[in-house]
């Protein structure tokens, strides 16, 4: 797998930072994960994949407000970055390559 | 519908139907206790001694011991002594056996642990586990099982951060598998 390619989880972590736009913090990015993709992952999976891909700068991050929930700290926000976006639509597209035409999925994906 | 609960030896009717569509308690006890509800936060405040203590425990033991599905996510006291919140924690539950020795709290234990990871996140991380713990474990699952989830939380952590270096002992995956499972078994 070359070094910057993306893995499943890192795609759907993406995603998922995409589908909440401005609201894209650890515990909604999970959310969105659980809801959408139906898969479980744990807080800590999450942000160990956010690190990875903000150290391959696939995304950004900045520190947003504390509320009393939280116990005072901090949510930390993501967005993704252009690296990220082209990279996002390279996986996809490869997915999308091997899949049409296969039969047993019933004639290829959309 | 209602329900009566004991709670410090006292007994207390409760209108659910009252509850839900104001949210907002006017009485329930002869001394003034007032409440009211910020966003997920319920709020009790009032001057001592005028029996909010009393009344916080009923609430929680209504939502966590008796395990109706009262919609409390947070409570929070105002205007008491420490001494006075203290005695909420320690007074005797009349409820069901889950009503007895629970702590409303996130495990410290866990919280800190969480903040030894050598992650560049990990403040952010434990503010969304606490978070996770007020908003969603606590109201849904009660006090008992959200304190699981979080500890849960906290292992998985480092499990993950552990996964790196040691990818090569296949039992270590196994054990991240478990968690999750019971992560995902926990939430449902």
């Amino acid at each position: 797998m070359p070094r910057d390619s993306l893995g499943d989880f890192e795609q759907l972590v993406l995603l998922a930072i995409l589908r909440l736009k401005d609201d894209a913090y650890g515990l909604r990015i999970r959310e969105e994960i659980e809801d959408r993709a139906r898969r479980t992952a744990s807080l800590g999976t999450v942000y160990t994949a956010l690190e990875r891909l903000e150290r391959k700068k696939l995304v950004s991050s900045w520190t947003g407000g504390a509320t009393p929930e939280r116990g005072g700290r901090s949510k930390r926000f993501f967005k993704i970055e252009a690296a990220g976006m082209l990279a996002l639509k390279g996986a996809l597209s490869a997915t999308k390559r091997m899949a049409a035409g296969v039969e047993a999925l019933g004639g290829g994906l959309r | 519908m209602s329900w009566n609960w004991r709670c410090r030896h006292k007994s207390w009717n409760w209108n659910e139907a009252h509850e839900l569509e104001q949210y907002v308690i006017t009485h329930h006890m002869d001394d003034v206790v007032v409440s009211d509800r910020e966003g997920d936060l319920l709020r009790i405040h009032g001057e001592p001694g005028t029996g909010k203590v009393a009344l916080a425990c009923a609430f929680i033991e209504a939502r966590f011991g008796v395990g109706k599905s009262h919609v409390i996510p947070r409570v929070l006291i105002e205007g008491q002594s420490d001494r006075a919140v203290f005695e909420l924690w320690s007074v005797p539950h009349h409820g069901s056996a889950a009503a007895r020795n629970f702590v409303l709290n996130p495990p410290k234990l866990a919280e800190f642990f969480m903040l030894l990871l050598p992650m560049k996140y990990r403040e952010n991380l434990v503010g969304d586990a606490e978070e996770e713990y007020w908003t969603r474990s606590l109201p849904r699952f009660g006090a008992r099982k959200a304190r699981l989830i979080f500890w849960t939380q906290a292992i998985h952590a480092w499990l993950m951060f552990l996964a790196r270096p040691l990818a090569g002992i296949a039992g270590l995956a196994w054990v991240g598998k478990i968690v999750d499972a019971i992560i995902s078994k926990l939430l449902r």
